[in-house]
């Protein structure tokens, strides 16, 4: 096992120096670069840019050396964990990222922890009640959540909770002008995350309760379930003790995956809540052409998901005693 | 008395940054002081009980804005971190705070960097944190700032600029040491800043001196009308703040800045918002308001959710979405006029469109009235000129004996027949030299109307044998194209933008119009004029404004004789604000709006 996680591990070198690659060389062939954004931003703003500043900005970021010296510096400083400096705001990569991945990681975190909550009850009830009406409902429910682009679910909680009714703000993760007292402290941190977090919550409810209902629906058609209801053990015994523990494996194992999905799922909604995280950096980034920090950004994202999958294929060996990396 | 070197040293930086109350805690918290330290502080450097709010403002009813700078008071303010007196930070008091924190968005996103000179500034922060030596006002007419007065010698090469007396947020005098050190550290070749060239007439740097603290003279290599339009578009920031950094480009400054402008910067959440506080002591008078907050928002739909909720206050908005608040009672549309109008260009590299005659045809096959109605709902203006009808550069616009094209189809299809140019397949005209007259029509993507005018210019010039085929490209990459010398001229024969496009307030076309300045330089569509060359030449050697206003009353002449391109009209934005609001001005410039406006506007509860 430890031999295969080491394995595991240094598979990720190559594979992350592959998407370095490919990364690096698609942002370079992408027409215009940081500058020519500022340029552009400028003009509009009412600024006169002339040529001899654009190209006096070009030799201060490098961007006229040829692509691969290019790679190969940053490349250097990045294996060093270096990944400079943002074009955009000069500030150092690490800290922008330091910044904002907390702010993803509580969106994410509490939109995943909800889901569970909610998916896995709702995943047990319908693969236990199959084919009745509330089965039905429920999955009427599911392909509705799946259905809809987040964005658009996004849109209509603002329009309806915060600009119809007032009820919660609609964007930010905090008030410029709260007001004093500490109820409303919590209440403003509160408030601020109750639409975010539902958009990501419903969407995501949808797809782990089906994907809870199969895994059960397919523990409980086995014999040994058969012959604990013949033991006389009462239903929820059953269900509880001798179903669910084993329904459990596949979700367990789709953890890992599963917090990625919403780090990487939460874009779309940090654009539209204005919400401070990684997604809006990611974004704003790529419109400004800002390398630095598109590179780390996806560097990270891809040691992300490598490490997901590693950890869900770890967790599926300890959970599941059947399951042996050799 | 271990405490003593913490105890001075906070209360010196919180003197020198102007703390409040709960900053000097926070940071004498972290600092392990004890409670009678924590108050010795407070004591010295008379900490705010209100954070938000700062120092109340002095005028409070009707909030119109103060012109006239308190010079008796900022004259005699000390020194930084000298003496931590109370003189220095507080405000007189008046009847409390009445005129309420204005809320706004900005869609350009949050680059982190408040100093105005570095490349990708906060747009906002060099007009209100900071101030620069000279400002336009709505009629295009310079008005002083920093400066007080400046002339010109006889042989307009050396410029005198008067300062006027003013403290930094900090306390310390304002001189002419900081517009120096502005000067050169925008000079400084290291500095990540995109306003070297304001600087530098034809490449070359004017060169600056200081006889005394009051007193800056330029001395530029050639006469350079346009150059007072660079000054005006600096910064200027402390010399005694930022003389001694390691590098300017990432230091501290940059996300706590101080200026010398109306308002100091609060708290600035990173991509979520920043506030500015009113700085009492500002040499024009204190803001009405008790402070701005920013709110950093993706798009404009994020921003009008947050208007409808009453989240923010106001908004530049897009002509799609002005439509909803036209009709609204809790809302006013403030429209604004842009300077130059939108025309079709023409690539003057290309054989066909090179040829007069086919240029005054697509001029007179043109129903301006019918495209500028339909494309922005009645809100645009039909331009014939070269700037809008209204605004900064309508001085320079010739309204009586300029050439016009009107619209007649009949006229222009002869005009084409007469010149050889017959109807070929299809009924598509082809040239006497056997080419086809279809074109392509180009405009950059994210502007709907663009597309629409596009679409209606490919109808209409179908009726006189013209094929338009529309193509929109990003701007990124249309620049590339623009930079490249070789590019074939069929790949962009006609583009859709504001062509020419001057400097804001200042009517110089060299960059755009000039033969000097083909590609690579920014003149990418080729157009080519020894009559229009002299014009601008002389126009900007030319420092007298009447002058210069004559001259380019014959530019507009010429060009509307040459037709570099056919001015449409000129698009209309708006601001939405809420009718919460007091003392928006009703004026059609959002630059003016931005910079006196704001100041004077007032949210009574």
């Amino acid at each position: 096992m430890t031999a295969y996680v080491i394995r595991r591990l240094l598979w990720m070198i190559p594979l992350l120096l592959g998407v370095s690659v490919i990364c690096f060389t698609m942002l370079k062939r992408a027409p215009g670069d940081s500058v020519t954004v500022m340029l552009a931003q400028s003009r509009t703003s009412g600024q006169v840019v002339t040529r001899d500043d654009v190209e006096a900005l070009r030799e201060l970021y490098g961007l006229n050396r040829p692509v691969y010296v290019q790679y190969y510096d940053w490349l250097k400083l990045a294996a060093r964990g270096d990944f400079g400096y943002s074009t955009r705001s000069n500030a150092p990569v690490s800290d922008l990222i330091r910044q904002r991945l907390p702010n993803t990681m509580k969106l994410a975190g509490v939109s995943l922890v909800l889901t569970l909550l909610i998916a896995i009850p709702l995943g047990i009830i319908s693969a236990v009640k199959q084919y009745t009406r509330l089965d039905y409902s429920l999955t009427l429910f599911n392909f509705v959540g799946i259905s809809i682009p987040s964005f658009w679910l996004g849109l209509m909680l603002v329009y309806i909770f915060a600009v119809n009714l007032g009820w919660f703000p609609t964007t930010g993760m905090q008030s410029a002008n709260p007001e004093p007292g500490f109820f409303n402290a919590i209440w403003d941190v509160v408030s601020h995350y109750v639409l975010p977090v539902t958009a990501i919550t419903l969407v995501s409810i949808a797809g782990y309760t089906r994907f809870q209902r199969a895994a059960m629906l397919e523990v409980i058609r086995q014999d040994y379930i058969r012959t604990a209801r013949a033991k006389g053990l009462s239903e929820r015994t059953v269900i509880l003790k001798h179903a669910w523990r084993n329904a459990l494996i596949p979700i367990i194992t789709l953890l890992g995956y599963v917090f990625v999905i919403l780090v990487e799922g939460s874009v779309v909604i940090e654009n539209i809540f204005s919400w401070p995280g990684m997604g809006q950096l990611a974004v704003l980034s790529l419109q400004q052409r800002d390398y630095p920090v598109v590179m780390a950004i996806v560097l990270l994202s891809a040691t992300l998901i490598l490490l997901g999958t590693l950890l869900s294929d770890i967790l599926y060996a300890i959970v599941d005693p059947r399951v042996r990396y050799d | 008395m271990t405490e003593d070197r913490p105890v001075d040293q906070l209360i010196q930086e919180a003197t020198r940054l102007r703390w409040s109350r709960r900053q000097i805690l926070r940071r004498a918290g972290a600092l392990g002081l004890s409670a009678p330290a924590i108050a010795m502080v407070l004591a010295a450097c008379g900490g705010d009980d209100d954070d938000d709010e700062g120092a109340s403002s002095p005028t409070t009813g009707g909030g119109a804005v103060p012109t006239s700078p308190p010079a008796a008071t900022t004259a005699s303010t000390p020194a930084a971190g000298a003496t931590p007196s109370a003189a220095a930070t507080t405000a007189p008091t008046g009847g409390g705070a009445t005129g309420g924190i204005i809320n706004m968005n900005t869609t350009l996103g949050d680059s982190g960097i408040a100093n105005p000179i570095l490349t990708g500034s906060i747009s906002y922060m060099e007009y209100y944190i900071f101030n620069r030596l000279m400002i336009y006002d709505d009629t295009g007419t310079l008005q002083p700032e920093l400066a007080e007065d400046w002339s010109y010698s006889d042989d307009n090469l050396v410029l005198t600029i008067n300062l006027r007396d003013a403290p930094w947020h900090d306390g310390t005098p304002f001189t002419s040491a900081d517009v120096i050190f502005t000067f050169e550290t925008i000079a400084d070749e290291s500095t990540d800043t995109n306003e070297r060239s304001k600087l530098q007439i034809n490449g070359e740097l004017v060169s600056w001196e200081a006889p005394d603290e009051k007193t800056v003279v330029i001395t530029t290599p050639e006469p350079f009308a346009p150059f007072l339009f660079n000054l005006q578009d600096i910064g200027i920031i402390p010399k005694h703040v930022l003389e001694n950094v390691a590098d300017i480009n990432t230091d501290a400054f940059n996300k706590a800045p101080i200026g010398t402008g109306p308002y100091t910067l609060g708290e600035w959440q990173p991509d979520q918002f920043f506030k500015l506080v009113p700085f009492a002591d500002y040499w024009g008078g204190a803001p009405a308001n008790d402070g701005l907050t920013f709110f950093f928002h993706a798009d404009t739909d994020v921003g009008s959710a947050a208007l409808d909720a009453g989240e923010i206050d106001m908004m530049f908005t897009p002509p799609e979405l002005q439509g909803r608040y036209e009709t609204n009672p809790d809302f006013k549309l403030y429209p604004y006029v842009y300077y130059t109008p939108i025309t079709v260009a023409f690539n003057h590299k290309h054989p066909v469109l090179s040829d007069i005659t086919v240029r005054k045809a697509i001029a007179m096959a043109i129903d301006k009235t019918t495209l500028t109605d339909t494309v922005t709902k009645g809100r645009g203006i039909v331009a014939d000129n070269q700037f809008a009808n209204t605004g900064p550069l309508d001085r320079y616009n010739d309204y009586g004996n300029t050439t016009t094209y009107a619209y007649d189809v009949d006229a222009a299809n002869a005009l084409l027949d007469e010149a050889g140019y017959a109807r070929g397949d299809g009924g598509i005209r082809v040239s006497p030299d056997g080419d086809r007259l279809s074109f392509n029509i180009i405009t950059y993507s994210g502007f709907e109307e663009y597309v629409n005018d596009q679409v209606i210019l490919q109808e209409m010039l179908g009726e006189i044998g013209i094929e338009l085929t529309p193509q929109v490209v990003d701007y990124t990459s249309l620049e590339a194209m623009w930079a490249d010398p070789n590019d074939d001229p069929a790949n962009r024969a006609l583009e859709l933008e504001e062509w020419p496009h001057p400097y804001e307030f200042d009517p110089d076309l060299y960059n755009e119009l000039h033969s000097d300045n083909h590609p690579p330089g920014l003149n990418y569509m080729w157009f080519s004029d020894p009559d229009v060359d002299d014009l601008i030449s002389t126009g900007r050697v030319t420092t007298d404004p009447a002058e210069r206003e004559s001259i380019y009353k014959q530019l507009d002449v010429r060009r509307s004789e040459l037709i570099p391109a056919v001015p449409l009209y000129c698009a209309v934005d708006g601001w939405v604000a809420s009718t919460k609001l007091a003392n928006v001005p009703e004026t059609p410039y959002y630059r003016r709006w931005v910079l006196y406006g704001l100041k004077g506007i007032a949210k009574p509860a």
